[in-house]
């Protein structure tokens, strides 16, 4: 018996070896044969016809991202994937609605949309550029989509603005941003505007008229604080304070760069700006200000007696829902300027094409067919806040139609001329290839900020030291 | 015929040697996938973040090329990246963390280790920190902690611990100790049931001989259970530092690192060096650095478990 116990292990072994080889060279087939016959989910796929049956769904995994549900999509379809930032069920709704609608017209093509989120679109589209896997289209911030664009991972986007009609089409201000040396990197999808917002009804009970200039901006946020159960200004030193800084250089007829792209937050101009935002935060605002997120500013707004904020107009759903006895009593104009009216500081949404995406035909269709009025209406109005890029729309008495716009007819017609006129913060000489970086070196704007709030830092020795960040972070770019 | 016959046993013979190459390697062929999977997983990433140190890749443009040192000698000696600044918030965060978890780790695993009513409800209640996950906590910690209306606020104020409201995590002061109590909050469960485990595992004749010698409470404490919990202790120490160390998410959720750079530890400074301004190779030199220090770390560590035992067998 003593012999056999040796063979037997070894063919034991050998079989249990094979047996796992066999496993694994099946699941390399099946694999294999998905790849042949691609899933809904699977990332891109494009202009390869499916030949999944015509009912597949989606897994709910793609690329490691979660997958928003998607419409079926039917057997021989062209796929556009689609990289949505939305988390709200409304727009994730919109995108499914539409593009239905455009497989109805486009009987060849069919949508794919992916939750990606604003958050985290860089680190996807910087994956995917490295792994070739760019879907047809994105949608994200404008200095995001411009990065994008630089680091040579979406396409130009000229034939489709000029299909649409380009300056015909769209807005002059939100169109123009988007462009670098010549070339469209994308196009806008909506932009909204920082404005000035105050409680009418505050005011009014001071005696105070809404500021016109600096002097009675900060006298009669001052004159309204009575801490700790009211506040002048909810202006934090958040994650925006480079649009606010903006602002108030612009408000002197400067802004944060030349059009070289040179830092100029280190002129007079600079410092008087860093200057007039400490003084709101630290002497009309509650303690904690310094560090408040724009969420917690806002919230702060909505919940208390605050005479003033600077955000975007989301604020307006916000006070409807959450505070609906102040919307009578909501204005909005834009934040005074020192010796010059503001251009306007807006934030700018849009498209982009992803480079070497197999479907680009397919994506350029779908973004023809989504600008145009009746879907960018749907948009529009899927979540109240957001303002139109195309002349038609800007001028169609339907957008303010909304049910919650319409509570708001002053402010919303000072928001769209805001918005038709207004520039991305710290890009109102064009995109630059530096400027984010500048605007976001380890320690930022907003560090200097609460430097100068909290650890009393003199603005001058806070602004050199920022200055030298922003230079090093430009010159670190051109190495 | 002869040909056949010569034939046949080479084939056999070859087939033998397979099978016996087969036999004498089981173990390894079989640890074979496992390790590749560690090395796709684990070495590659460790080593391609070593390797973008030594360039000056950026994810904005791509002409990557070898700079030898340079990103090391940026990082460590131009304070506009705030290496050393981070370096000291990293190691205050750290060890106090560490330190307090491990406190108040092992009060919570002493009580728990006594025989009272309702223990196994304690022992679960231990586990609540870890039902969230960390944005829900961290969210709710922020606005308990607010200055407009946070329950904590509110009754240090009642209590006359707070002259007037005052949001903890935007001062420069208070910002980090704040953010470690939150981190304390978290993690000394961990600590209380490992160290909860080990102490169970300790034979009670053990503190039976050291009455009967005539040791005191605090004498069992010291000889008896912190003896025998010593291992466990050196362990989950070694594994708390480097999970705090390496702590991200709570931080960044909670202050992004402010104010002005009051909580900005190394991964923090990684992740902002990285992601926004799209510079991998300072990214790679703060992790490598970050590396380095977690080694120094858990040298000293083995090496003071190391000398115990030398003590413990003589």
């Amino acid at each position: 018996m003593a012999p056999q116990i040796p063979i037997h292990q070894s063919l034991s072994r050998r079989r249990v070896l094979s047996a796992l080889i066999a496993a694994a060279g099946g699941t390399v087939l099946a694999a294999c044969g998905q790849q042949s016959a691609p899933a809904p989910g699977q990332p891109a796929g494009g202009a390869q016809p499916t030949t999944t049956g015509a009912e597949a769904k989606p897994t709910g995994v793609s690329g490691g991202a979660p997958v928003a549900p998607t419409a079926t999509i039917p057997a021989g379809a062209k796929v556009v994937t689609f990289w949505i930032p939305w988390g709200q069920p409304e727009r994730q709704k919109w995108v499914e609605d539409w593009g239905a609608k455009f497989r109805d017209k486009y009987p060849d093509q069919a949508l794919k949309m992916e939750f990606v989120g604003f958050a985290n679109m860089r680190q996807r589209w910087i994956a995917a550029q490295q792994a070739g896997q760019m879907p047809e289209v994105l949608s994200t911030t404008f200095p995001e989509l411009g990065s994008a664009f630089i680091a040579g991972a979406t396409e130009r986007a000229d034939d489709v603005v000029k299909d649409l009609g380009g300056n015909t089409f769209f807005l002059d201000a939100p169109l123009s941003a988007w462009q670098y040396q010549g070339a469209y990197f994308g196009l806008p999808l909506y932009v909204f505007p920082r404005m000035f917002y105050y409680r009418k009804d505050l005011y009014e009970a001071k005696g105070l008229k809404p500021p016109t200039d600096w002097d009675s901006w900060y006298q009669s946020a001052k004159a309204l604080t009575q801490a700790p159960d009211r506040w002048g200004s909810s202006l934090a030193p958040s994650d925006h304070s480079p649009e606010v800084i903006d602002y108030l250089m612009r408000g002197q007829g400067s802004s944060m760069f030349d059009k070289d792209g040179k830092v100029q937050l280190g002129t007079p101009e600079g410092e008087a700006a860093v200057d007039m935002f400490a003084r709101l935060v630290k002497d009309t605002g509650p303690q904690g200000m310094a560090n408040y997120t724009e969420d917690d500013q806002v919230k702060l707004f909505i919940s208390k007696e605050v005479g003033s904020v600077i955000t975007w107009p989301a604020l307006l759903q916000w006070v409807a829902q959450q505070a609906p006895q102040h919307v009578p009593h909501l204005g909005a104009i834009l934040p005074p300027g020192k010796s010059a009216r503001p251009k306007p500081v807006t934030t700018n949404i849009g498209f982009a094409l992803g480079k070497g995406s197999k479907n680009l035909d397919g994506a350029r269709k779908y973004l023809s067919f989504i600008m145009q009025d009746e879907p960018n209406l749907a948009f529009l109005h899927s979540i109240a806040g957001v303002f139109p890029v195309t002349r038609s729309l800007a001028a169609s008495p339907r957008f303010p139609e909304h049910p919650i716009l319409k509570q708001y007819p002053e402010v919303v017609k000072t928001s769209l001329e805001a918005s038709n006129d207004g520039i991305e913060g710290g890009y109102l000489n064009g995109f630059n290839a530096t400027n984010q970086l500048a605007l976001t070196t380890t320690p930022g704007l907003p560090e200097m900020m609460q430097a100068i709030v909290l650890e009393n830092a003199p603005v001058k020795q806070a602004v050199d030291e920022q200055v030298k960040r922003m230079n090093a972070a430009i010159a670190q770019a051109r190495r | 015929m002869a040909t056949r016959a010569v034939a046949r046993p080479t084939r056999v013979t070859g087939g033998l040697r397979l099978g016996a190459l087969v036999d004498r390697h089981f173990m390894w062929i079989g640890l074979a996938p496992a390790a590749l999977c560690l090395l796709l997983v684990l070495v590659y990433p460790v080593l391609a973040n070593t390797a973008y140190a030594f360039t000056n890749k950026s994810f904005l443009f791509q002409d990557t090329s070898f700079v030898g040192l340079k990103n090391y000698f940026d990082v460590l000696s131009d304070e506009v990246y705030g290496f050393w600044a981070a370096l000291r918030v990293s190691l205050i965060w750290t060890f106090g963390t560490v330190a307090m978890q491990f406190l108040l780790g092992m009060g919570a695993a002493l009580l728990l280790n006594q025989e009272v009513a309702g223990q196994r409800f304690f022992r679960v209640l231990l586990l609540v920190p870890w039902a969230f996950p960390v944005i829900v906590y961290a969210m709710i910690w922020r606005w308990m902690l607010n200055d407009q209306g946070g329950v904590i606020t509110w009754l240090a104020v009642a209590l006359g611990l707070m002259p007037e409201p005052v949001f903890l995590l935007g001062q420069p002061t208070t910002a980090l100790p704040a953010v470690m109590g939150v981190a304390v909050w978290y993690g000394y469960p961990f600590m209380a049931a490992s160290l909860l485990a080990g102490m169970q595992s300790i034979n009670s004749e053990y503190y039976e001989v050291a009455r009967i010698e005539g040791a005191s409470t605090w004498q069992q404490f010291w000889h008896v259970t912190l003896a025998f919990l010593r291992p466990v202790i050196v362990v989950v120490l070694v594994l708390r530092t480097i999970w705090v160390f390496n702590a991200f998410e709570l931080i960044y959720l909670l202050t992004r690192g402010g104010p002005n750079g009051a909580t900005l530890t190394l991964p923090v400074l990684a992740y902002n060096l990285g992601w926004q301004q799209f510079l991998p190779g300072k990214a790679a030199t703060v992790s490598v650095l970050m590396l380095l220090v977690l080694a120094l770390a858990a040298i000293a560590y083995f090496r003071a478990l190391a000398a115990q035992r030398e003590v413990e067998h003589g």
